[in-house]
């Protein structure tokens, strides 16, 4: 497996997803429980072939996925709550997403391995986009 | 019904199949904006069919394998939304079933040269079916 390095590129963008309700003392209690469902269904993506969908889609790339993968590892060991939604997408890359509950929508997208963008939707404004990328990050807009 | 030559009119509806992992019901939007990524092949625009030249909203998905249509939602699209948003549709007829059209808009090649501008479109659009999932998908 390639890697994202031993903290998630997340950070360097500054993006804000949601945090991990913390239930006791122990470190290991803000870790959200729902991770383990979200990286069971990053596994199944990775057993993903060529035409899932009946439409003839690429299946992602294992190296895409086992970057989604490691970043999934390293978001869930960083305290961010787990996300609503972890698919494959249409054009090759593995998908994570929030609704943090104020209004924003925030989509995370693995393009290639260790390569990826965030994008957080803000009702009224026009999308942010965050390329992250190893554990760089910068913001375009 | 409408001859799948004609043009659209504003009046129009559009169905579009939405597979399973991208609808949340419950959730706003239900329906996710990866739901109207163009495909790698989608040069000329992602797939959507028109309701005026089908028999039923279901007979789209007469396009894909028997075992696959489980998996897909079907919800609709108003044109009048569409070009009030700035997209546009084109009939691109295929065998398979009647009515076939596209976006031009979202494309593989757009998506290619930069997501940004795509992500704002597949929002839009994502907004616009959540409205009106006539059928969820059943797996």
């Amino acid at each position: 497996m390639t890697g994202w390095a031993t903290k998630s590129p997340v950070v360097a963008t500054g993006v804000e997803l949601p945090r991990a309700v913390r239930t006791g003392a122990v470190e290991s209690e803000t870790i959200d429980p729902t991770w383990a469902v979200r990286i069971d269904e990053l596994l199944a993506v990775r057993q993903l072939e060529d035409d899932w969908d009946g439409q003839g889609t690429p299946a992602p790339a294992t190296g895409v996925v086992d970057s989604a993968l490691i970043l999934a590892l390293l978001l869930r060991r960083e305290g961010v709550a787990a996300p609503t939604l972890v698919t494959q997408g249409l054009s090759g890359g593995v998908h994570f997403d929030w609704l943090p509950g104020d209004g924003r929508y925030v989509e995370l997208q693995v393009t290639e391995p260790q390569h990826g963008f965030i994008y957080v939707h803000t009702p009224g404004q026009a999308v942010l986009e965050y390329p992250i990328s190893g554990l760089g990050g910068e913001v375009t807009s | 019904m409408k001859h799948e030559t004609d043009p659209v009119s504003a009046d129009e509806m559009l169905v579009r199949l939405v597979w399973g992992s991208f609808y949340k019901p419950a959730e706003a939007p239900c329906v996710r904006p990866m739901a109207f990524a163009p495909r790698p092949n989608e040069t000329d625009g992602i797939s959507v069919f028109r309701l005026s030249c089908l028999t039923s909203a279901e007979q789209a998905l007469d396009v894909i394998a028997t075992e696959k249509q489980p998996g897909y939602g079907i919800t609709l699209i108003p044109v009048a939304e569409l070009l009030r948003i700035g997209m546009s549709v084109i009939p691109t007829p295929i065998p398979a079933v009647p009515g076939h059209a596209v976006i031009p808009e979202l494309n593989s090649d757009r998506l290619k040269a930069g997501r940004k501008t795509c992500q704002d479109l597949q929002m839009a659009l994502a907004v616009l079916a959540s409205a009106d999932v006539l059928r969820p998908p059943k797996v």
